[in-house]
């Protein structure tokens, strides 16, 4: 499927999983971001509604581009490469070995497909196997049907409810607050960067060997 | 040190309550905040404890002053001495709700109810003063002594986040507690922030 506004290279990825993948974050993707920036119903768990200008959104990007705590990936729809979406680790904690996982998928017909239960699945993988972290939490409001079950396929549960805290569609909704420990039975068994994250094999009697 | 060697000035106060009251921002007159932002017993509910410099301290002020939080030194009404802070951050004009952030540095200060009141005068700010509908806060698990002011204040436990945070030689939860403007009674604003009366002549 062709995005009318991204003239990608070939996309980088760093975690391959079956339907989806995660790569670094590209400058060529900002028009295709500020098109999700102005879906109002994508952002309706988000922030204010409102419309966002490009001149904004590129003043925005080396910030967050050079924002160290936070952890950002572009989520690639794996069968047609294209960019759907964007996964984050927010506020990466090292003493509490904690952080805040965060998810939108931007493109309307690739919601619905379990995309976004894998995508859940391999952050968590790089939170827990990659950085060594023990527990990530995540906000999520209580409309948010999808995300939820998506979230809860993934391995988180909810632990906290925060009441009547934000405005959408003429009433209050709850803040949910689901988390997942590294110790946790959904997510036990790596997915993927258990095979990646391995310690090299002696190997007898060859020199020289991979770079 | 005594009020009077301090400027010479009475602080500033915007609330009164019974044992303390909230002012407007001033930087370390003593240099005991400081000493407070050093003392990792007292910072354990706070940060990582690392060693806090005059200039990083000074940056954080100015931040502060800077941003969009609201913070009001605390005093302890009898000695009209600053025993610590307490302020709003994350307020949130459209979904009318806010975080409240309580810090009573002050070692003899602590254990006189001063915590459960400087809530009780953050709380009726935030609904009374600024229209807010909700207010939440988050505290570690094993702040015992906060945890109950905040209870006795109005707030109530919502849920906690599990071993997020390190403390000592193990993982502590959050506790997130929370308090809906309708659950609360103001004790201070509502006679201050009322209309005139029209007086017969």
């Amino acid at each position: 499927m062709e995005s009318p506004d991204s003239q990608e290279s070939a996309p980088i990825m760093n975690i391959v999983g079956e339907r989806v993948m995660l790569g670094p974050l590209r400058r060529e993707q900002i028009p295709l971001r500020l098109r999700w920036a102005n879906d109002l119903t994508t952002n309706r768990a988000y922030d204010l509604p409102r419309p966002v200008t490009e001149e904004t959104f590129r003043a925005t990007y080396d910030p967050v581009v050079g924002e160290t705590r936070h952890i950002r990936f572009t989520l690639y729809e794996r069968a047609t490469r294209r960019p759907i979406g964007h996964a984050s680790l927010l506020r990466v904690e090292l003493r509490d070995r904690t952080a805040e996982f965060d998810l939108l998928i931007g493109e309307a017909d690739a919601r619905g497909r379990g995309y976004g239960t894998e995508a859940t699945q391999l952050v968590l993988d790089y939170a827990f196997t990659a950085l060594g972290l023990h527990s990530i939490f995540l906000r999520v409001y209580a409309f948010n049907l999808a995300g939820i079950r998506a979230y809860e396929k993934a391995g988180f549960r909810e632990v906290a409810r925060r009441h009547e805290c934000f405005w959408m569609g003429g009433r209050f909704w709850d803040m949910v607050f689901m988390d997942c420990l590294a110790r946790e039975s959904a997510r036990s068994e790596s997915p993927v960067l258990g095979r990646v994250f391995v310690p090299d094999a002696p190997r007898p009697s060859r020199e020289g060997g991979a770079g | 040190m005594s009020t009077e060697e301090r400027a010479g000035a009475a602080p500033i106060y915007n609330i009164v309550g019974d044992l303390v009251a909230l002012g407007p921002l001033v930087l370390d007159p003593d240099g005991e905040r400081l000493h407070w932002a050093n003392d990792f017993r007292t910072i354990r509910g706070y940060d990582p404890p690392y060693p806090m410099t005059a200039e990083h301290f000074q940056r954080i002020h100015d931040l502060t002053i800077a941003g969009k939080r609201v913070v009001f030194t605390l005093y302890e009404r009898a000695t009209a001495r600053l025993i610590g802070h307490a302020g709003l951050q994350g307020i949130d004009p459209r979904n009318r709700c806010a975080e409240l952030n309580l810090f009573v540095g002050a070692p003899d200060a602590r254990g006189k109810g001063y915590g459960t009141e400087a809530t009780r005068l953050l709380l009726d700010y935030a609904f009374t003063g600024l229209g807010l509908h909700s207010a939440c806060l988050w505290v570690y698990a094993f702040n015992l002594a906060a945890i109950r002011a905040y209870e006795k204040a109005g707030l109530c436990e919502a849920g906690r986040r599990r071993e997020s945070a390190w403390m000592g030689d193990r993982f502590w939860d959050e506790i997130l507690m929370e308090c809906l403007a309708r659950d609360f009674t103001s004790p201070v604003l509502a006679r201050v922030l009322a209309s005139d009366r029209l007086q017969a002549s």
